[in-house]
């Protein structure tokens, strides 16, 4: 994916939400996409899967799937894609399957629309639940999505992404609504089925914890932009950015136990109609300088193999904000 | 000592794939849906019967017109006797209402029949005008709802709101007169001229004198239901299942149809439901206007007699008929969302 990006619009004009965000994944590769809420994460994989609903649309850019362009190539060609070549889960398990619909008929579903037999897609979509953990799996398929609970229907929706076997697997946030014990079943499970299949993972949350666990590399996203893209260990070892190394350092720590106050970023994310001139972060950035205020930096390769969109390089930032 | 163990989670979750109702609950609801119904009933017999009493004249005047004034005291007597209305109200009642649960209805004092007769003649026109109207309603309006909804702001969009604006903006004896009218004087076709068809007798005469009033009814339903299922799809294309069902890559028609078009039915079948009632109401105006022999013009014609037992009749079955199209309603909901079975 290159240059892509996302925008609203409305009466003509369109309000830039996502901008020329470029983003690589290969198979059986993890990658995480980290950012605050509004950051365009869900936008830019709503866009690689093209379910952005109007007014929302990508403005420009472009989407290469095992060499083939998404988002010149018209719906039919998207329509095949989606299923066959990438899969999607989604953040909210409870109203992500269709309430009227038996959970089998949902997950051959995607199989029937690629042209698979009805036994056969009964067949594989049976494998698949029991594939997620859903081992009695006869019973689930003629269950309805209320006779479910969170994680179970959780693992429909993983269910019904793999049982196309696509390609790429785009989570956004699949386990935000769950509670703790739950998101790490679904991590281990997502985890496991992306080695067996070689798949490549892309993995939004705003949860730096899960990044940690799950993802090889790391994007993180500040109002519709990449900030930084780095291998995870260097990113947690050794933050190019500035609002990376915010982000990690607003994480609770055992090294400050007892009354500390949880480090917090000052101010909060901009209106993407009002963005700043310059770098989008510098009025909440410690190391903002002059030059922040005028110019926007590009994304630009570092010695730690990290790329990072930021002029002041760490080794000169100020002792304030370091994680 | 005894303890009641609470079920565990597990069979919390796993006890539900009862997926069919069990019988016995099944039959409780439908007791529940009768016993209501009676009630419903015995109310607007009540209330008709009293409604009736109060319109000013009764089948004396009605019969004689301003003669009956010059009529002496014995023989409005004697006329009372003969039409029954001699006796307080409340004994005409229970001698009305004795008659009903045994099976008969009464008498028409204008034409002599059993009001049984009458109403058995005159009901399968009515059934077969409603039941058309409601064909001819719920096919336009969910078919032209749906291509509303599919392209909301687009060509099919707007015909089907200007549909919607007609059939609702304009009352059906306008609608009916017009069309009386254009197929009179602009085509000369008077299909009802040669007295009414029976369907078992011949059937396309029959078909030729009620689709216009089957049209006529029917565009005031269509353009009810077609608002509900243009609203209730917009609403429901915003769901979450819905952008779910698009990515694992169905064609829109799939989406459209049995994703976004089957979540709407709920809404759809209780604004069917509403539109019926009104479509009975319908028919007493209808029926006049394009000459049919059912049932809202036996009522019209009784009500103009003063044949109470006639338009008593009459509005029982309306109401019977009422309460039957609900109790169906309420068990399509059942039929249609799982959630409602368990």
């Amino acid at each position: 994916m290159s240059g892509l990006s996302v925008g609203l619009q409305r009466r003509g004009v369109a309000i830039p939400l996502v901008h020329d965000v470029s983003l690589d994944v290969g198979a059986g590769e993890r990658l995480g996409i980290v950012g605050e809420s509004g950051s365009g994460k869900s936008l830019t994989m709503l866009a690689v899967m093209g379910l952005l609903n109007p007014p929302l649309c990508a403005t420009g850019g472009s989407i290469v799937l095992e060499g083939k362009e998404l988002l010149a190539g018209g719906d039919a060609a998207l329509r095949r894609a989606r299923g066959v070549a990438m899969g999607m889960i989604y953040q909210d398990p409870m109203t992500s399957l269709n309430p009227m619909i038996r959970i089998g008929t949902q997950v051959a579903e995607g199989l029937r629309a690629h042209g698979v037999g009805r036994d056969e897609a009964r067949e594989r979509s049976r494998k698949a639940l029991i594939e997620v953990g859903l081992t009695d799996a006869h019973k689930v398929e003629r269950l309805y999505p209320h006779q479910l609970s969170g994680g179970m229907r959780q693992r429909v929706m993983i269910a019904s992404a793999l049982v196309t076997a696509p390609k790429l697997l785009i989570a956004d946030e699949p386990t935000t609504a769950l509670d703790v014990t739950i998101q790490r079943q679904i991590l281990r499970l997502v985890a496991k089925l992306q080695k067996e299949r070689n798949m490549a993972v892309v993995w939004a949350t705003h949860d730096l914890g899960v990044v940690a666990q799950f993802a090889h590399r790391v994007a993180v996203m500040y109002a519709g932009r990449v900030v930084e893209i780095a291998p995870t260990r260097s990113l947690f070892r050794q933050p190019e950015h500035p609002y990376s190394a915010a982000l990690l350092g607003s994480l609770p720590s055992r090294a400050t136990p007892g009354k500390a106050r949880m480090n917090q970023i000052p101010g909060i994310p901009p209106d993407p109609t009002r963005l700043p001139v310059g770098c989008p972060f510098h009025p909440r950035c410690a190391q903002a300088t002059q030059r922040c205020r005028v110019e926007s930096p590009a994304l630009t390769e570092r010695r730690s193999g990290s790329m990072a969109a930021c002029f002041v390089p760490p080794e000169n930032w100020t002792r304030q904000n370091r994680p | 000592m005894a303890v009641i163990q609470s079920p565990s989670l597990q069979e919390k979750v796993f006890s539900q794939p009862r997926s069919r109702p069990h019988w016995r609950q099944v039959s409780t609801w439908m007791l529940a849906k009768v016993l209501r119904a009676v009630f419903t009933l015995i109310g607007v017999a009540v209330a008709v019967f009293i409604i009736l009493r109060m319109i000013p004249g009764n089948q004396i005047t009605a019969s004689l017109g301003v003669s009956a004034g010059l009529l002496t005291a014995a023989q409005v007597r004697a006329l009372d006797h003969f039409y029954g209305i001699g006796e307080p109200v409340t004994l005409q009642f229970w001698h009305w209402a004795d008659g009903i649960l045994h099976g008969n209805l009464g008498l028409s004092v204008q034409s002599g029949r059993t009001v049984t007769s009458l109403i058995g003649a005159a009901l399968p026109v009515t059934v077969e005008l409603a039941v058309l109207s409601m064909i001819i309603g719920l096919a336009l309006g969910v078919g032209l709802g749906t291509v509303a909804a599919a392209s909301p702001g687009r060509i099919g969009d707007w015909l089907g709101q200007a549909v919607a604006l007609f059939g609702l903006g304009v009352p059906s004896f306008v609608i009916g007169s017009g069309l009386v009218a254009v197929l009179a004087t602009v085509f000369h076709y008077f299909p009802s001229s040669r007295g009414y068809a029976p369907l078992g007798e011949n059937p396309w005469l029959n078909f030729q004198q009620l689709i216009f009033p089957a049209l006529t009814l029917g565009i005031g339903v269509a353009a009810a239901v077609l608002r509900t299922t243009r609203g209730a799809m917009l609403d429901i294309s915003r769901l979450p299942f819905v952008r779910s069902a698009t990515g694992k890559g169905l064609n829109r028609r799939a989406v459209v149809i049995r994703h976004i078009l089957r979540n709407a039915l709920v809404p759809i079948v209780t604004m069917s439901g509403i539109q019926f009632g009104y479509l009975l109401g319908g028919t007493v105006i209808v029926e006049q206007i394009f000459v049919l022999p059912g049932l809202g013009r036996l009522l019209l014609t009784a009500i103009n007699e003063h044949d109470y037992a006639v338009a008593q009749g009459v509005t029982l079955v309306f109401a019977a008929g009422f309460v039957i199209v609900n109790i169906i309603t309420d068990a399509l909901y059942a039929v249609i969302d799982p959630r409602v079975r368990s």
